[in-house]
């Protein structure tokens, strides 16, 4: 019997490295098929994420309340903003004399201790949207609030550092592949269940033959392709490459689960479980730098108490076993976790006991590689806009320094301008 | 005659506890007639449609869940004019909903109260009772793609799933059966209806005032969700109201809740600001009928509703002249969705080579046509359910209240992976599927897949599967899998054939169109 795995690999060295597939070249094989074979690795050796820095981003889908997060204890504001739903000073984790964490957030009260996290207070952008939708595409795309932008931040990051040596393709963990990592060159690949991420026997799709190519224009790079080829060309070619970017992935991943062994225990919630897959496929030594994974819940606009102080220990167990796990591998120094929000919520309460959707509020960044503590001033709770907390620091230079001095590509060339820096990490 | 007292709650009426004192506020909206009379020649694009059996079967995959090459003929053998009457005239009426418990909620706080005082323990009725209304959202989910998978093609199962994915609730919050099914039923029976009408009933929805939390939405403490989902997702879109036109529309929504002994939705007086509000520029007394037709009155909201049906059924954007005169037409007849579905059907643009064939199916469209395509029975319930969840649309749970976003979105490596797998538990008969409950499935029809005449050779089995199958013509690589596959057959040839051949289709990229 022929091995599948064997098969995939002769198929993918014959296809790629005979040239036959020019235009519709798969962004996954593209960047990866020399990590699938030990003797092409060694005449390539692109900066992957096998050896050099991780960005794992995770979204708090649906706004998530920075005040009741990094809790300003000492303020009156504060308690008189919000008489049902401010969190008494005595149950405070302090971080100083003005604010402190959600008593929650053990494992992250942990890991300020030991400079390991750092919180950016006051962190949002000019002119805030309060839609979530448009929202979440101002901070995927990193754009002006009134411009709209098709690519993500972290796909014309990947368009920027393709040219030449690719870093991996990045990964989505769940079914949808965020607006973050769409880019010019191809959409990232998604990984639901893990188990499942397999094509059963006589499933796969064929790869392409020379046929194709026959009216296709010689030379014709990816940009014509999404370009002028027009809408019928796009569809059939996106089909094409999405299943291909499947077969050689899927062959990836099979490979590090079979390999792999489990580290940390982790809490058996979704964000656990995702984490933990990221864990192991940096652990497996996939050559993706960019992973994306999202926890959702935290638009609590009624009976916020309970529903918040839930989500807030979700996203702080399942954090504080990932970090451990990284640290048993050996890793936690090369990669670097960024949460954040859309946006935080107003600063009074509803009448719902809840709260509705705001502007400014804190974010973090989790690694071996961060200058831990608070950064920047809490915003204050009196001189407000419309409500809502004012930001000082826009996220865009969080992203700025991210690409500048973690993924080491020039953050203009990817933002479009320079957006300054934060001093979030610690000098390389 | 009062606006509650007209006959649009599937649920019964709304109780009004006190009378509504507030009086009804006339707006003026501009309902252009002479716009309305001159506009069929407007819309007349060059050329007409070339209507045949193709064009038949495009309708039928678009409009409603798909066909048989034998369904498209018929079709085609109407004229395009009165295959389109019958596809909207066409209603499953005859499959019942599963039963559901109006006091659901009810029993729930019951439930809540004697926990608290048994020490936090659930009683055996209470684990009981989760168990079966579990067991009532799968038969619902199962009961909606049956609807869409049995009968003659028609459009309003269709429709009605556009406006799920639109005015998209979720059971994650609302976890209420009986309201869940409820809006439902009230999305299908308004679904043709003018959209100001559906949208009404949607604002005192019992299931919307729990998503939206329009039920805690009071005088005393507005609560601005529904009123700001209404604005950018449900009616006008971003950038076509301001944060205080929210602030004001969400005081014209107050005063309604559901009641939990029966699910119904109930207008307090007490609760409702009897004040001044300005919406959108207009001033008045507004409660919700009024703070809706003044949004939909505005020119923006037709804009936005053709745009996005079109996209719908399409598959991609209108252009900027079909855009304009899609919305013009739709305001001239009253915002009628079922008007509209008339006209964009009957559109040489619908027709045009960019559209055809070229839209990614959703999964719900996947399963039912494949079901159909395959002259099988819908799959089994807890099959179907699984699916289409992991396919990425659990129906009655969308991600967010924007819906389903659609398009390339439905496919990524994950999806595409499942979704050739799938195509093999479709082909082949009875798979043990212990882990979905399932014993048995019933195989597919493959005579009707592919009748006597069409397996005399090769050339005319190819032929039949893919008019069966592709919405379009199949790459050189697909022709080659499925030209290698026949090889290995005799002809004239068996069910075997038959089936191996469908699962090739069925697992090509190009089966993801329609």
């Amino acid at each position: 019997m022929t091995d599948p795995l064997f098969t995939r690999r002769r198929f993918l060295r014959t296809v790629i490295l005979g040239g036959a597939v020019a235009p519709t070249v798969p962004s996954f094989i593209n960047s990866t098929f020399a990590a699938l074979d030990g003797t092409a690795a060694s005449a390539f050796s692109p900066v992957t994420g096998k050896d050099d820095t991780i960005l794992v981003v995770m979204q708090l889908a649906g706004g998530n309340d920075g005040l009741n997060t990094v809790v300003p204890y000492a303020d009156d504001a504060y308690f008189k903003a919000r008489p049902g739903l401010a969190i008494p000073a005595g149950r405070v984790r302090r971080l100083d004399d003005y604010c402190g964490l959600h008593p929650s957030l053990e494992n992250l009260s942990a890991l300020l201790d030991g400079g390991e996290a750092a919180i950016v207070q006051g962190v949002g952008y000019p002119n805030p949207n309060r839609s979530h939708f448009r929202s979440t595409e101002i901070w995927h795309t990193a754009s002006d609030a009134d411009k709209n932008e098709a690519f993500g931040w972290l796909g014309r990051y990947c368009d920027a550092a393709c040219s030449g040596e690719d870093p991996g393709a990045p990964i989505a963990i769940g079914d949808q592949t965020p607006q973050a990592l769409h880019s010019k060159s191809g959409r990232a690949i998604a990984i639901g269940a893990p188990q499942d991420y397999k094509f059963q026997e006589g499933m796969e799709p064929s790869p392409v033959e020379p046929d194709d190519d026959a009216d296709a224009p010689a030379g014709g790079s990816i940009d014509m392709l999404f370009g002028s080829a027009g809408k019928e060309a796009d569809v059939a070619d996106f089909l094409q490459r999405t299943a291909l970017d499947a077969v050689a992935s899927s062959a990836q991943v099979q490979d590090i689960l079979h390999r792999g062994h489990d580290g940390a225990r982790y809490p058996a919630s979704d964000l656990g479980r995702r984490l933990k897959l990221i864990a192991r496929l940096i652990g497996g030594g996939m050559t993706s730098r960019v992973y994306y994974v999202s926890l959702g819940g935290f638009d609590t606009h009624s009976n916020q108490a309970g529903a918040h102080e839930r989500q807030l220990a979700a996203f702080d167990q399942a954090v504080g076993a990932f970090c451990s796990d990284l640290k048993q591998q050996g890793n936690y120094d090369r990669v670097l976790l960024l949460t954040f929000s859309e946006f935080g919520r107003r600063v009074a309460q509803n009448g719902s006991g809840g709260t509705d959707h705001g502007a400014a509020a804190p974010l973090f960044l989790f690694g071996g590689g961060v200058r831990g503590g608070l950064h920047g001033k809490h915003p204050s709770l009196t001189k407000l806009d419309r409500g809502d907390l004012v930001h000082h620091t826009d996220f865009r230079s969080v992203y700025a320094t991210i690409l500048d001095q973690w993924l080491r590509t020039p953050s203009a060339t990817v933002l479009g301008r320079n957006f300054g820096s934060v001093p979030v990490l610690r000098a390389a | 005659m009062r606006w509650f007292d007209k006959p649009r709650f599937p649920w019964g009426r709304p109780e009004v506890r006190e009378t509504l004192c507030y009086p009804r506020v006339e707006i003026h909206q501009k309902r252009n007639r002479a716009q309305s009379a001159g506009f069929d020649l407007l819309m007349a694009t060059p050329g007409s449609v070339l209507w045949n059996a193709d064009a038949a079967a495009h309708l039928l995959r678009r409009a409603a869940f798909g066909g048989t090459p034998e369904e498209a003929r018929e079709f085609a053998s109407l004229g395009m004019e009165a295959a389109v009457e019958r596809l909207l005239a066409f209603s499953k009426d005859e499959i019942a909903p599963p039963a559901t418990d109006p006091g659901e909620s009810a029993t729930r706080a019951r439930f809540r109260r004697e926990k608290s005082k048994a020490n936090g323990m659930a009683s055996e009725e209470e684990r009981e009772f989760n168990r079966e209304q579990r067991r009532i959202f799968d038969d619902m989910r199962s009961w909606w793609m049956c609807r869409m998978h049995a009968g003659p093609p028609g459009a309003r199962e269709k429709l009605t799933l556009f406006w799920h994915g639109h005015f998209a609730t979720s059971q994650t919050k609302v976890r209420f059966n009986h309201i869940m099914l409820g809006q439902n039923q009230t999305l299908r029976r308004l679904a043709f209806a003018p959209f100001r009408e559906l949208c009404t009933a949607m604002a005192c929805d019992p299931a919307m005032l729990v998503w939206l939390d329009g039920r805690s939405n009071k005088a005393s403490a507005p609560n601005e969700n529904f009123a700001r989902e209404v604005m950018e997702l449900f009616a006008l879109g971003e950038g076509h109201y301001s944060e205080e036109d929210i602030r004001e529309a969400a005081r014209a929504f107050t005063g309604w809740r559901v009641d939990p002994v029966n699910g119904r939705a109930v207008f307090t007086r007490r609760n409702f600001d009897g004040d001044t509000k300005k919406i959108l520029g207009k001033q008045g007394n507004f409660g919700a009928e009024e703070a809706v037709d003044v949004i939909c009155s505005r020119p923006a909201c037709a804009e936005f509703l053709t745009a996005k049906i079109w996209e719908f059924y399409a598959g991609e954007p209108p252009n900027p002249t079909l855009a304009r005169m899609l919305a013009s037409y739709y305001r001239a007849r009253d915002l009628n969705t079922g008007d509209l579905l008339r006209k964009m059907f009957s559109l040489p643009d619908f027709y045009s080579p960019s559209v055809r064939g070229r839209q990614i199916k959703s999964p719900v469209q996947w399963l039912v046509q494949a079901s159909r395509e395959l002259g099988r029975q819908m799959l089994p319930p807890a099959l179907a359910i699984r699916l289409a969840a992991n396919l990425g649309q659990d129906l009655f749970v969308p991600p967010s209240v924007k819906g389903w976003t659609g398009g390339p979105s439905w496919i990524n490596s994950a999806t595409l992976i499942r979704r050739s797998n799938t195509a093999r538990i479709f082909a082949v008969a009875a798979p043990p599927l212990p882990r979905d409950g399932v014993d048995s499935m019933d195989a597919a029809a493959w005579s009707a897949v592919a009748p006597e005449a069409d397996r005399a050779d090769a050339g005319r089995l190819a032929a039949r599967l893919q008019r069966v199958f592709l919405a379009g013509e199949p790459s050189p690589s697909t022709r080659h899998k499925l030209e290698a596959q026949l090889q290995k057959s005799s002809f004239p040839c068996s069910d075997e054939t038959v089936r191996e051949a469908s699962v090739v289709l069925l697992g090509v990229p190009e089966y993801q169109l329609c």
